[in-house]
């Protein structure tokens, strides 16, 4: 039974958020969190995405923004938009662009590099926008690290951060020890690791597995 | 030394004619230039004043980008009729429950009485003015030529010469306490006063806004044009209509005792600031939830937001509002701290980065706000900006959890 509320949970959350969002508006923060029914479905993904379920994240984030896809659309919450963007791009990442939406099929190989492919763009648009947010840098790197051609600048936004001492996740750590362990600097992909432990003892992902 | 010159005028003019006016040690304010009347109403708009303060030359902001109006409107139970604010019953609760600053400001309004050079010198660097109220002025990113300009917009007009002869100051000051002056206002640096009953109390709530709005009678001298002070006193609600000051009911002559002895009785200094002393770090272990709750969640996050998920406008200490450009700090999240704050050159930077003396960053601004309201002047500027200081055990908290790796 618990296994089945599990399975579930998901369904409830996407039932939840179909209906079209409220125009309302008010202060920022806690009660926009509140009264927004948008700003709640969003965040909702974004549950569902640090849960790993990147079906329902990415089904809330479509049921909200049906045009999700469309890198130049314009909406009355753009920023919330946008943030549902970068969750479907996520989503694709970290499931090896295994979520179908839209004209992302996959089905095949080629549908999936597609996925990704789109996945690091939509983000790298972001980043060129002028969004200088940390989490979405670590968030772009972690898209680039999939992708042999552009790992060299993944490992220099990470280790940029690593640097500053501003990585903004264990995640991002996980990704920086996978980039320096592929490139052979084990000592380096030790502390990453380290840190990564540090910071999610019980998190799987900080052991790097390597970057296929 | 003042208090005898009072005295002595006083003793001097008895039976010789009117007595002078109480003695001026600096000239009167010409009135302001009108370039800097604009540069100031302009920096008004800039500055976002009216985001907290009311006031005839302030265009009012829409309810949801004042803080005040929106508190107020929260508290009102506004949000429990519909609207924009439509709130399930028990988050309209808890906001309640939880709203303790920015419930009221002073109105920028009557402000024709204040010395123009006080208000300069108030905004480069405020000081605890009203002792009661749990909000004080922000340390805004003001230079003296934007400081004087903004003080020209808002007492334009030059200062009326003082025509009340001096009085008795040792009546004045039976005045204070004869009409519970004091019930309501702090007088630092004078002899305790007590005071009497009010003959006509308030309401208890109007009761309680006054008490935290009445302005600390020590700083009237510097704060206020003697000629205005008199007309102040003898029908506030003339100056600046919907004060909470009560007319005070005096006769001519009490009027000019209380003046002269709010003006010229001899105050004792301020005493030295007294700077905080971190906690040490805690033996037991600290997380994050108790962290953001105690400080991130409960205060810093109001001004330093996740953007994405507030219209776009992460705060003032974002994306910036208020007259700062916006430090990138975000305080909504484990991730988002971590993320750091743009610095000075552009560069982002940890807000855990030890300082020379190796207190983090974001420590220091924490503990720079208890130093504001010791009535230091510290270069870090304190945070929560203008509100009450996190509590020394809940920094004791962060910096136990900044110890202990920070962990999510």
């Amino acid at each position: 039974m618990p296994c089945t509320r599990l399975a579930l949970a998901p369904l409830a959350l996407l039932a939840m958020f179909a209906a079209p969002p409220s125009p309302a508006t008010a202060c920022m923060n806690e009660v926009e969190r509140v009264v927004d029914t948008t700003n709640q479905a969003i965040r909702a993904a974004e549950e569902l995405l640090a849960r790993n379920n990147y079906r329902s994240a990415t089904k809330v984030v479509q049921g909200t923004f049906p045009k999700v896809l469309l890198a130049d659309h314009q909406t009355r919450r753009q920023a919330l938009f946008h943030r549902a963007q970068r969750i479907v791009a996520l989503a694709q990442i970290r499931s090896g662009g295994d979520i179908r939406i839209a004209d992302l099929h996959a089905k095949t190989d080629a549908d999936r590099e597609v996925a990704l492919a789109w996945a690091a763009a939509t983000l790298r648009l972001h980043a060129a926008r002028g969004d200088t947010s940390v989490l979405l840098t670590s968030e772009l790197a972690e898209a680039l690290a999939l992708r042999p051609a552009e790992r060299h600048e993944a490992l220099a936004l990470l280790k940029e951060l690593a640097d500053a001492d501003i990585m903004p996740t264990a995640r991002a750590w996980s990704v920086l020890a996978a980039l320096e362990q592929q490139r052979g600097d084990t000592n380096a992909a030790a502390r990453a690791t380290a840190r990564c432990k540090e910071l999610a003892p019980d998190d799987a992902s900080c052991d790097p597995t390597g970057i296929s | 030394m003042p208090r005898l010159a009072a005295l002595a005028l006083a003793f001097l003019s008895c039976g010789t004619g009117p007595t002078p006016p109480v003695p001026l040690d600096r000239p009167l304010e010409p009135a302001a230039d009108p370039a800097q009347i604009a540069r100031g109403q302009a920096l008004l708009a800039e500055l976002q004043c009216a985001r907290c303060h009311d006031g005839d030359a302030l265009t009012p902001p829409p309810r949801e980008r004042h803080c005040v109006h929106c508190h107020q409107s929260i508290l009102a139970g506004d949000a429990a009729v519909g609207g924009d604010f439509a709130a399930p019953p028990a988050d309209l609760a808890r906001w309640q429950h939880d709203i303790t600053h920015l419930r009221e400001l002073p109105e920028l309004r009557g402000l024709a009485r204040l010395r123009r050079s006080f208000v300069a010198a108030f905004l480069l660097a405020p000081h605890d003015l009203r002792p009661g109220l749990n909000t004080s002025m922000p340390r805004l990113h003001l230079d003296e030529a934007s400081a004087q300009a903004l003080a020209a917009a808002l007492v334009p007009d030059a200062e009326p010469a003082p025509h009340e002869p001096a009085g008795d100051p040792t009546r004045g000051r039976e005045l204070l306490g004869e009409h519970g002056c004091t019930t309501c206002h702090a007088f630092t640096g004078i002899p305790p006063i007590t005071a009497r009953p009010l003959a006509h109390p308030p309401d208890p709530a109007t009761m309680l806004r006054a008490t935290q709005q009445a302005p600390d009678l020590r700083f009237t001298r510097d704060r206020l044009r003697p000629a205005a002070l008199h007309t102040w006193l003898a029908d506030p609600a003339a100056h600046k209509p919907g004060t909470l000051m009560p007319d005070p009911d005096l006769r001519p002559d009490q009027i000019r005792d209380l003046a002269t002895y709010l003006l010229t009785t001899p105050l004792e200094p301020s005493p030295p600031p007294v700077l905080p002393v971190m906690l040490p770090v805690l033996d037991r272990e600290v997380g994050f939830a108790e962290v953001d709750a105690a400080i991130f969640h409960k205060t810093c996050w109001h001004c330093h937001s996740d953007p994405s998920y507030a219209s776009g406008d992460g705060g003032p200490g974002n994306t910036g509002g208020l007259g700062f450009t916006g430090a990138s700090l975000d305080l909504s999240s484990h991730a988002a701290i971590t993320s750091g704050s743009r610095g000075p050159d552009g560069k982002r930077r940890s807000v855990f980065a030890p300082l020379p003396d190796g207190t983090p960053r974001i420590v220091a601004h924490l503990l720079a706000r208890h130093a504001e309201l010791a009535g230091a002047a510290p270069e870090l500027r304190g945070m929560p900006l203008g509100l009450t200081p996190v509590p020394l055990a809940d920094i004791q908290l962060l910096t136990t959890w900044i110890a202990q790796g920070r962990k999510p």
